[in-house]
């Protein structure tokens, strides 16, 4: 071997470490909270301060504990609800506007579509208020309907990402399915539905995640503990147990679990949903 | 070409591989539709006719609440409560609570905050019913505590009646102090001056091989910008004149502002209280708790956490007195119960007030230990003595309501305390001299009050 | 039809609260009593009366750009190193888009943990090199030092995902062409990869800015309502929840929306007009 190629495999076996290097440093600092709450979850109060990542005798009475604290059941089915009804409608009514909008062509169309997406600009903040009124004049306030209904019948960004990917199936199936007699219903329910399903497990994955995180929204309408979702109750939790630290990270463990499955289940839909959920407008 | 089939679906089985089989969908609808049947069914009890009470807890002093509604229900049997416990900030969710539409039916209210909820129209002005009831309101009147009692009346209304007294005093480990060979003062009356407060404080703060403290002398149980206060108001400054809707504080009154500087310089400059810093893994209960500091300031709120710490051995005693101050004094701190204007639960609200407020109920809470009454019959009962017998000072708690300096009442609180919060802490942190107040808290804070 | 639901929900969740909050930042209302028409008064004490005002740009200011600029920086670098096709790399890009599927409620419960003053990991480590205990959130400086480490932590992913989309859609032959010419990896990165993926970076940017203005649930959680220690993470997001929920002034909070909604509209603007002459110079 010449010493040129020595050379040349030692600067690539080189090339080799440092990039591993890089990444299983990004992969800790990725990791750590994470890890550093599930190590915390394990250990006495005592003990918590103990530079180690796994306790020797890991306490797993600190989640016992979580059970006693909140009625974590009842929170976990009632964000598994309202997460739940939230996704089936979106998806539903989305992928029916977002069809209309791509291939059924009415007047006004593209004035209405316009309009859509300048709601997407709008920030949160703006209409939480007037929100807030709304459901107060429903009498809405502290029941499930204010968790569900507002995002049940479809969102402007759903019906957003449906239309563009109906746009991207071959107009074909259409063509065929009018040959063949079928009215518009059918041919959305039929034909092109069974066909969207990357776009479908995009926007039921982001519409899950968005409704189990959410937050400001049941802070401002949710005061009873039974109806109450799991993100609103961990803060409960921390307000009146601020320091213990194990059963607090073990909440927020329990917690993270649905969703990491999830993750690790629909990775690529995940993934996906994210980089779309970015490219507006183009 | 198969005559059957429709052209368009041997086309897609061409086209895409794992076509979304409608089976698919069905099999994940009957997922959810399993979990939402389950969920629904398990909430039916929704909208159920309980009587809704609003009230903050520490776990321990939950537990002791618990005991007295309880007790409640159980001569009441036809009235169920349910309790609502507040977060961190009661009054920003009451806020929001009754801004929704869905008030709770009884609130527990605090003197500081209650005249922001009547002047909004959502408290009940209970007058109305005490005239109906002349026996009981000539009985209440005569038992209450007049600094307690008229800190709920706001614009010729009374919109709440007090529950207990939770102006604060000091609490201090008997076993520290003995081995110290120290006494601190058992009577209002008795009063200990700021100098020999620190130089106890100093005495009891003791420190390691590497100058790290393993037991401090003071540390603070209430929120820091009120003790910082509460140290001024013993110096002879009231926070505020008059000080019921006061159109100005005395922030920038020069009493005032030493008694919050000499509360600052306990931690920065005299180091015998932790700083925030030190407080954030430990909090300051759990310090006194177990056993690493000498004092802790706090009011009864805290006593059921202390009496149930394994091991700590507590006393009580008063608060001291600055150079300009007359006599030692707390704060007429306490708590009322309310009803909500709107309330559709009104004569089964006023019975529940009736009983937590009225004699009936308030021997109950002495016995418990969950309060100091506002009732001056059950401040002086058996059972009260009985419940803290292991007080030795019991003038502390017995005759603490009776001195008592109000703490302003007015509806612009919120803001005023957002103001406190941001111009004490730099003085707090060491980093600014409280003669800061002068400039920029005064004017702030006076801005706010004439803007109502 | 097709869309009447979801035509429906859009206007009565969005486009009725877009309008009524812009008629409610001309009043004065506490939600309780009746409103009472006011005119511009909002607008004025917005800028001249309120001193929170000043603090809340300034923070939210600080927070955005604390945030926006290292998670460009950091997430081109991951990008770029994860834009490899060697072995387990697959792994290694599950892992570091974990973070996206937590929500900031329960990763500012984790991080305070992880930033206690005494028992922290942070503070852990620093120790092992010698460095004493930072206040993370206990002094207003770190308080704001820490919210923005959060909030990279939690961007980094996302921009992380659309950058590395962009990275894969560069032609291989162009990399090829300039390894022939004799350009190193670093050269290529600055001279091919950057510039093609110019659109997605100032995607990246444009949604991380709009992010970050309007944090609520992280600040809240990791700092408090009030803004943190002495109002050192007082951004727009928390200064809007305390003027609408715990003051209820919402006549105010709508016109402080709306003035939010005005700064985010030209810093977009601005931000597509810098990207669109960049490219037409190229």
């Amino acid at each position: 071997m010449s010493s040129l190629t020595e050379r040349v495999i030692k600067f690539n076996v080189l090339r080799a470490i440092a990039l591993y290097t890089a990444l299983t440093v990004m992969a800790w600092c990725a990791l750590f909270p994470i890890l550093w709450a599930v190590s915390g979850s394990l250990k006495k109060e005592r003990d918590v301060t103990a530079p180690v990542l796994l306790p020797p005798h890991p306490q797993w009475s600190n989640y016992g504990e979580v059970f006693a604290l909140m009625p974590f059941w009842r929170m976990f089915l009632n964000t598994v609800f309202y997460a739940g009804c939230v996704t089936t409608g979106q998806v539903f009514f989305c992928s029916l506007a977002g069809y209309a909008f791509a291939r059924l062509p009415f007047k006004g169309r593209d004035v209405l579509f316009l309009a859509y997406l300048g709601t997407l600009m709008v920030p949160l903040t703006v209409t939480v208020i007037p929100q807030f009124i709304l459901m107060r004049t429903f009498g809405w306030t502290d029941t499930p309907w204010s968790m569900i209904v507002p995002g049940l019948f479809g969102s402007a960004f759903g019906t957003y990402l449906m239309r563009q990917f109906f746009r991207t199936l071959p107009n074909e199936l259409e063509e065929a399915a009018i040959l063949d007699g079928c009215s518009p219903w059918q041919v959305y329910w039929r034909v092109l539905l069974p066909h969207t399903k990357p776009a479908v497990m995009v926007l039921a994955v982001l519409t899950w995640v968005n409704v189990w995180n959410d937050f400001l929204w049941p802070l401002l309408m949710i005061q009873r503990d039974n109806i109450s979702p799991l993100t609103l109750g961990l803060v409960h939790l921390q307000g009146q147990y601020v320091s213990r630290w194990p059963v607090l990270m073990a909440a927020s463990m329990l917690i993270l679990l649905p969703l990491v499955i999830i993750y690790a289940v629909a990775q690529r839909a995940f993934i996906r949903g994210i980089a779309l959920s970015g490219f507006g407008g183009r | 070409m198969a005559d059957n089939q429709s052209p368009i679906f041997t086309r897609l089985e061409r086209h895409h591989s794992r076509p979304f089989g409608r089976r698919t969908l069905l099999r994940g609808a009957g997922v959810l539709g399993a979990s939402l049947v389950a969920s629904t069914l398990a909430g039916c009890d929704d909208h159920d006719d309980a009587l809704t009470f609003f009230f903050q807890a520490d776990p321990e002093e939950a537990d002791a609440r618990m005991r007295v509604i309880d007790e409640f229900q159980r001569r009441h049997p036809g009235i169920k409560v349910r309790t609502v416990r507040s977060g961190g900030d009661p009054m920003q969710q009451l806020l929001t609570f009754c801004a929704g539409g869905k008030c709770p039916d009884v609130l527990m209210v605090w003197e500081l905050t209650y005249a922001g909820l009547a002047d909004r129209g959502v408290l009940l002005d209970l007058n109305p019913i005490l005239a109906g009831d002349p026996t009981y309101a000539s009985e209440l009147k005569s038992d209450s505590v007049p600094a307690l009692y008229d800190t709920f009346e706001y614009k010729g209304g009374q919109y709440a009646f007090p529950e207990q007294w939770s102006g604060n005093y000091l609490y201090f480990n008997k076993k520290l102090f003995d081995d110290a060979n120290l006494r601190p003062p058992g009577r209002w009356e008795d009063a200990w001056s700021f100098a020999e407060f620190l130089d106890f404080a100093k005495r009891l703060t003791k420190r390691d091989a590497s100058d790290k403290v393993t037991q401090w002398g003071f540390v603070d149980t209430w929120v820091p910008y009120y003790s910082a206060g509460l140290f001024g108001m013993n110096n002879g400054a009231n926070w505020s004149s008059p000080w019921n809707n006061p159109r100005r504080m005395n922030f920038d009154d020069d009493a005032f502002i030493e008694g919050v500087q000499f509360y600052a310089d306990l931690a920065n400059k005299y180091q015998v209280a932790p700083k925030a810093a030190d407080q954030q893994s430990m909090s300051t209960m759990d310090l006194f708790a177990r056993g690493q500091s000498a004092m802790a300031m706090g009011g009864h709120w805290r006593y059921s956490t202390f009496s149930e710490a394994g091991g700590l051995d507590f006393d009580v005693t008063v608060l001291p007195v600055g150079p300009k101050g007359h006599g030692s004094w707390s704060d007429v701190g306490t708590t009322g119960l309310a009803i909500a204007a709107d309330s559709p639960r009104k004569q089964q609200a006023w019975e529940f007030v009736k009983f937590l407020t009225g004699p009936v109920g308030q021997a109950v809470i002495a016995e418990t230990g969950l309060f100091v009454p506002a009732l001056k019959s059950a401040i002086n009962s058996a059972g009260f003595a009985k419940a803290h017998s292991r007080v030795h000072n019991l003038n502390v708690l017995t005759g603490g309501p009776a001195r008592s300096r109000h703490l302003p009442v007015t509806p612009a609180w919120e803001r005023v305390d957002a103001l406190m919060d941001r111009n004490f802490g730099p003085v707090l942190r060491g980093v600014q001299s409280a003669t800061s107040f002068k400039t920029d808290l005064a004017a702030d804070v006076d801005k706010v009050l004439r803007n109502q | 039809m097709f869309i009447a639901p979801n035509l429906l929900a859009v206007a009565v969740f969005m486009l009725f609260p877009l309008g009524f909050s812009l008629y409610m930042a001309f009043q004065k209302w506490n939600l309780f009593n009746p409103a009472t028409f006011v005119g511009w008064a909002n607008f004025h004490r917005l800028f001249t009366g309120d001193p929170l005002f000043a603090i809340a740009l300034r923070n939210t200011a600080v927070f955005t750009v604390g945030t926006v600029v290292p998670t460009l920086a950091i997430s081109l670098i991951v990008a770029a190193t994860l834009n490899r096709k060697i072995k387990g790399i697959g792994i290694f890009r599950t892992v570091l888009f974990l973070p996206l599927a937590v929500s900031a409620v329960v990763m500012a419960v984790v991080w305070r943990f992880v930033f206690d003053t005494n028992n922290g990991l942070l503070n852990i480590m620093l120790g092992w090199i010698g460095i004493g205990p930072v206040p993370w959130l206990v002094d207003p400086t770190w308080a704001m030092v820490s919210l923005c480490l959060v909030s990279i932590w939690q961007s980094v992913p996302f921009a992380t995902v659309i950058l590395l989309a962009a990275m894969q859609g560069v032609p291989e032959d162009l990399y090829e062409a300039a390894k022939i010419d004799g350009a190193g990896e670093i050269r290529r990165f600055f001279a091919i990869t950057l510039p093609l993926i110019r659109s997605a970076s100032s995607f990246v940017v444009v949604v991380s800015i709009i992010k970050s203005f309007q944090a609520f649930d992280l600040v809240y959680v990791l700092t408090g309502g009030h803004g943190g220690p002495e109002s050192a993470t007082y951004v727009f997001g928390i200064m809007l929840f305390q003027n609408a929920f715990a003051f209820t002034d919402v006549g105010y909070a709508s016109a402080l929306a709306w003035v939010m909604f005005a700064i985010l509209l030209v810093i977009t603007i601005l931000q597509l007009r810098f990207s669109r002459r960049n490219s037409l110079e190229q």
